[in-house]
């Protein structure tokens, strides 16, 4: 055999074999089951941190937003959404935002007024390069939207809630 | 360290006894110093790239099967994949020349790199790759014109979207700003009054100018680069001239998008879409030919 041929078949092989671990170990297509959903953790975490009934705020369907929930803060009506797609600047959490509202966002238990875009851009950076294999949460904050006469309910025990 | 590339070579035959040596003390099999260099690179430039888009190409096959995902570019545009054909074209017709010890080195660290199965560690390999390539003085001229390519490629597969991890807010304010300052409507962060006031346009990070400039960018390095591999300084004009215009035409689409909410519809659906980016890449391909005009046409 020539060795031009030769090093084609290698070439090809070599093309192959990194595309085949890429579709084997895709997530996509891996069969394991998925992770419970962001809205999901986020509504068991507000039924166990907060003493009144939950009340769902759903998504449009195929949006690829995640829906929220609505929660008794104290004297206050407050919501919590889980953080939106990645680009789409939590659109439609804030929509629900009038204008007697305060939006403020929950990072690893800190409560803060704006968003924590690059503390969670290294987290996105490491869980991408970290948790390539299975199908996981991209790691997320929560979006608080709660009038303006009230205080942001940050009493709630938020260091637990996981971020993804 | 190999002090010196072989000069003289037939048909990928090694003939300096010194280079040989040269191999024989780095332990690369002598049979595989003999390869071509040029091919070497295009084959590591290919499986890096197809690599960092596996990923995106899987999922595209996944989510709306092979026929559709065909159809719409496998997960990315059409002017990703010309880039990518011209990038390994340019490598090539690069004249022959044996890959050297170090060649084979980087070349293998860059197909380890796409062995791992995480698709954004090609891209990063292959920027590496294309810097090596660019700052190589031994490199000719087409090797280096499909290094550009190469890393015109990987700015926007990885950079382009590490930048807008961080700065997606600050660009889609900037974006908002403009069309607000020629609406003169109230703007709130990313969100600018519509003109009859009925609604509130919203920029999210696909509708910013930075993801067109990216694919700009790249088509505008392939072209160029394959009708003039040796880069000229007046380049740098015709690809501020790309940019503005590109940024121009995003602003135009967004503030036609904030007229009303059936323009909204008729800009944003199935139509407007592909129309604007259609638009895009032909003043991406314009630019281009203006700019390698004299290689063109004379």
């Amino acid at each position: 055999m020539k060795s031009l041929t030769k090093a084609w078949i290698a070439a090809a092989l070599v093309l192959a074999l990194s595309l085949s671990l890429k579709v084997i170990v895709n997530p996509a297509w891996s069969g394991e089951a998925a992770p419970i959903s962001r809205t999901e953790v986020l509504r068991r975490f507000l039924a166990s941190a907060t003493p009144g009934p939950l009340e769902a705020i759903p998504a449009p369907p195929s949006s690829g937003d995640s829906g929220g929930w609505r929660f008794q803060s104290g004297a206050c009506q407050a919501a919590a959404f889980p953080s939106g797609p990645r680009g789409s600047l939590d659109l439609f959490a804030r929509s629900h935002a009038r204008k007697r509202d305060r939006i403020a966002y929950v990072y690893q238990g800190e409560v803060r007024s704006t968003p924590p875009t690059s503390a969670l851009g290294m987290d996105v950076i490491v869980h991408r390069l970290t948790t390539a294999f299975r199908p996981t949460n991209e790691p997320g904050y929560v979006v608080l939207i709660y009038p303006v006469t009230c205080a942001a309910p940050s009493g709630l025990p938020w260091a637990q809630l996981p971020t993804g | 360290m190999l002090a010196s590339r072989p000069q003289t070579i037939f048909n990928g035959v090694l003939t300096s006894p010194m280079s040989t040596a040269s191999a024989q003390r780095l332990r690369i099999p002598t049979r595989l110093a003999m390869r071509s260099r040029r091919r070497l690179f295009a084959f590591t430039i290919g499986v890096l790239v197809a690599n960092a888009v596996a990923t995106r190409v899987i999922d595209a096959v996944a989510q709306l099967g092979p026929a559709n995902a065909l159809a719409s570019g496998l997960g990315l545009s059409w002017a990703f994949w010309l880039s990518f054909a011209l990038c390994i074209r340019l490598a090539l017709i690069e004249e022959d020349q044996p890959a050297g010890a170090r060649d084979f080195w980087v070349c293998g660290a860059g197909v380890a790199a796409a062995l791992i199965p995480i698709s954004p560690v090609s891209s990063l390999a292959c920027t590496a790759l294309a810097l090596f390539m660019l700052l190589d003085r031994t490199a000719g001229v087409y090797l280096k014109a499909a290094a550009m390519v190469a890393l015109a490629i990987s700015i926007q597969l990885l950079w382009s979207r590490l930048l807008m991890l961080f700065f997606v807010g600050p660009v889609a304010d900037l974006d908002a700003h403009l069309v607000g300052l020629i609406m003169q409507t109230p703007v709130h962060g990313n969100m600018v009054g519509f003109a009859d006031g009925s609604h509130r346009l919203s920029i999210l990070e696909a509708c910013t100018s930075v993801q067109n400039a990216s694919v700009a960018l790249m088509l505008f390095v392939a072209i160029v680069r394959t009708f003039r591999p040796q880069p000229k300084v007046s380049e740098l004009y015709f690809l501020l001239g790309l940019f503005i215009s590109v940024v121009v035409v995003n602003i135009i689409r967004l503030t036609l998008m904030a007229q009303n909410i059936e323009m909204f519809h008729l800009v944003h659906g199935d139509i407007g879409w592909p129309v604007i980016n259609a638009i895009i890449t032909v003043i991406g391909l314009l630019w281009a030919v203006l700019s390698v005009r004299r290689e063109v046409f004379d």
